[in-house]
């Protein structure tokens, strides 16, 4: 399937797309960064965030590894990173942003001046 | 966590509880270790309610969301399933072809003609296992079902709409139209039986397509386009339900020709691949069309037609019978072929749904910037 179709992303999709982009993280790691970088506008609950991670699993833009556990407790956690596919649809996402803003500032100019 | 908190995190270990058992095992135990933690957290800032809150407010959609995709997987798992068939199914798959057998034998022992309670048991039995297919989510083997009941809507509704225009068109179209050679004209007219047929099949497949609650149905067919001639495969027992129509003494030959067609469905039900699939299927047409060709050759001439036989010699009649039958054999073939060729074409690219690509080596560097150019 073309990439173009599944554009737009939803704002949650997207931000969790992009929290993954520098790595893999475990699914509180996601909701707190979803959280920064959409300057607290965002806030997952694990429901939304959870259901997400499911669709997301399914169609193949991210998948699940296993975090080796830090507190010694010997339960690995789950962490999710970013497929190929996942990031490609990342980028032509942020691409479409990118060109809407560019579109808006020329015309925001274009008035102005 | 205090005793607040601690009730708290019973109350969500209960909400979760309403998700759906396949999503509570994949994802309950993170979902309540990210709550917990989310709780630690929210104890610090005394945000514990809005937190709570949050959840409360999200948790009727996550939780419907959840349960209607649940419900798109079990369909998925239901129809078409790709897993190697039961015993049961590949009877019930046979079923449509032997019931008929059976109760022309039946017919055939009690007199010379089929009483009119074996016509009514046959149709009776063949509703029913209609009405079992689409109980068991319509597998694989209930699909020639559809197929014979797509035969005997459009011979008796669509070809009534469409016949009163189209047949006469077809007569200006052929040199002669009915004063072309009757064997060149039932040639055609047999066509007209089946290329329909694959036609509407296909306009099904489009149609599975472009409604996105049936695009599984159309992923299924796209990765096995075979099902569709399976499905047309069932219209071959209604055509046999016609050719035969008036022939006497020609039980035998009948209950061979459903037989072929019985053993060419479980033939396909047990294949493991689409090659041997569409073999089976044109094997059991093949025999079972050969027996009805070599069948009618012997029966014309025993047939009490007097009316019939004062315009058309016996001799004659055999012939064109037989060759009737060959070139309805040619369509059956080329209309179950036509949609399995189309498994020859180069995949989709798109990934198939739940396997993901192959993991990315992370680096460093490689995130994505979003700052405005």
């Amino acid at each position: 399937m073309d990439i173009q179709e599944n554009l737009p992303l939803t704002e949650s999709t997207f931000y969790i797309l992009l929290s993954l982009a520098p790595g893999p993280k475990h699914g509180y790691a996601i909701m707190k960064d979803v959280k920064t970088l959409s300057e607290n506008r965002v806030s997952l609950s694990t429901g939304t965030l959870y259901g997400a991670i499911k669709r997301l699993l399914d169609q193949g833009w991210i998948l699940r590894v296993d975090e080796p556990s830090q507190n010694g407790n010997n339960r690995d956690r789950k962490a999710y990173l970013l497929t190929q596919r996942g990031r490609r649809i990342l980028e032509a996402e942020t691409a479409r942003l990118g060109k809407l803003y560019h579109v808006a500032q020329l015309r925001t100019a274009q008035e102005e001046a | 966590m205090n005793y607040y908190d601690w009730l708290l995190s019973r109350l969500y270990a209960g909400l979760l509880n309403f998700y759906p058992g396949r999503f509570r095992r994949e994802f309950g135990s993170e979902m309540q270790a990210v709550f917990e933690q989310s709780l630690v957290e929210a104890s610090g800032s005394g945000q514990v309610a809005v937190l709570f809150l949050r959840e409360l407010r999200d948790w009727p959609k996550a939780l419907l969301h959840a349960h209607l995709q649940e419900r798109r997987l079990k369909h998925m798992a239901i129809s078409f399933d790709e897993k190697p068939i039961k015993w049961w199914g590949v009877l019930a798959g046979m079923g449509l072809f032997l019931l008929p057998m059976i109760f022309e034998l039946l017919g055939e022992i009690s007199t010379n003609t089929l009483p009119v309670i074996f016509r009514v048991g046959l149709v009776v039995s063949i509703l029913a296992l209609i009405l079992f297919a689409i109980f068991k989510g319509l597998s694989r083997w209930g699909l020639p079902v559809l197929g014979m009941v797509l035969g005997v809507l459009w011979m008796f509704v669509g070809l009534q709409f469409v016949g009163p225009w189209f047949v006469p068109w077809l007569e200006r179209l052929v040199q002669g139209g009915r004063q072309a050679p009757p064997y060149i004209w039932q040639v055609i007219m047999d066509g007209v039986l089946w290329i329909p047929l694959l036609l509407i099949s296909m306009a099904f497949v489009l149609i599975f397509l472009l409604l996105p609650p049936l695009r599984t149905l159309y992923r299924r067919v796209r990765n096995d386009w075979t099902l569709v001639s399976l499905t047309l495969y069932g219209a071959i027992l209604f055509a046999l339900f016609i050719d035969w129509d008036e022939y006497t003494q020609a039980s035998i030959f009948i209950s061979a020709c459903y037989l072929f067609l019985a053993l060419g469905v479980a033939g396909y039900l047990l294949s493991k691949t689409k090659a041997t699939r569409i073999a089976w299927l044109l094997g059991g047409a093949t025999l079972s069309m050969l027996t009805m060709a070599v069948g009618k050759f012997i029966l014309v001439p025993l047939q009490d037609w007097p009316v019939w036989f004062q315009w058309h010699a016996p001799e004659t009649e055999r012939w064109f019978e037989s060759l009737r039958s060959l070139s309805e054999l040619g369509w059956i073939l080329l209309v179950l072929m036509a949609p399995s060729v189309i498994n020859l074409l180069p995949p989709a690219r798109e990934p198939v749904v739940g396997i993901p690509d192959s993991p990315i080596v992370e680096k460093e560097n490689s995130a994505v910037s979003v700052s405005p150019r």
